[in-house]
């Protein structure tokens, strides 16, 4: 397996996992959650943000990938392709995301709620870019 | 759109040229062997530019490496 298509796995799976544990977290304690201070509830979304980075950082240095001589192996026409491919499709999945967030949610609700759904447009956007990139390599790209 | 599939010989010519290794012709060139082989398989079609590497890697012309099937 490539490192980028083990990278996308591990990605994808931290994603559905911290968006999961988040969003269980602040709908089974809603009101507790709602009794928060603003930089309290900032704090619970920061950490859930800041455990995606640091599972990215470590993700990358365990699964980059180095030829014999230890230099890292560089992106050829193939993996270019299969990336354009997925931030093409992910592109429009997060633009549906914004034009949800930005133009028909201030208008029904507000707050948290738009955060909210903001995270879940990036999710959904990065689920899309990194299933394609899953899909890219284990079913191929022909023209 | 004619339906077809890009085919290929590369399996054949590397057995040809002294069972050159997917990581060789790939290192020749310019991309991994994941892709060689990617290609090989039929997984992936190459640019244009790729595919004149690999005809001249093993000194063939385009069309006697690549083919288009109905």
């Amino acid at each position: 397996m490539l490192s980028r298509e083990r990278f996308a796995w591990v990605w994808v799976t931290a994603l559905a996992v911290v968006f999961a544990l988040y969003f269980t977290y602040v709908s089974v304690n809603a009101e507790a959650v709602a009794s928060l201070h603003m930089g309290q509830r900032i704090g619970l979304l920061a950490m859930a943000l800041g455990s995606l980075g640091i599972v990215a950082a470590v993700a990358y240095l365990i699964t980059r990938e180095r030829d014999e001589e230890g230099r890292l192996v560089p992106s050829d026409e193939r993996d270019r392709r299969i990336e354009a491919r997925a931030s093409m499709y992910a592109y429009y999945v997060l633009m549906a995301g914004i034009i949800l967030v930005g133009c028909v949610l201030p208008f029904t609700t507000g707050g948290w709620a738009i955060v909210h759904t903001t995270l879940l447009a990036i999710a959904a956007s990065e689920f899309v870019h990194s299933g394609l990139i899953i899909h890219g390599y284990r079913r191929g790209l022909r023209v | 759109m004619s339906e077809g599939r890009v085919t290929n010989q590369i399996r054949t010519l590397r057995f040809l040229a002294g069972e050159m290794t997917q990581a060789d012709l790939g290192k020749r060139v310019g991309v991994t062997r994941q892709t060689i082989a990617a290609i090989e398989a039929g997984k992936y079609s190459p640019t244009l530019e790729c595919a004149f590497r690999i005809a001249d890697a093993f000194d063939k012309p385009l069309v006697e490496v690549f083919g288009w099937e109905r």
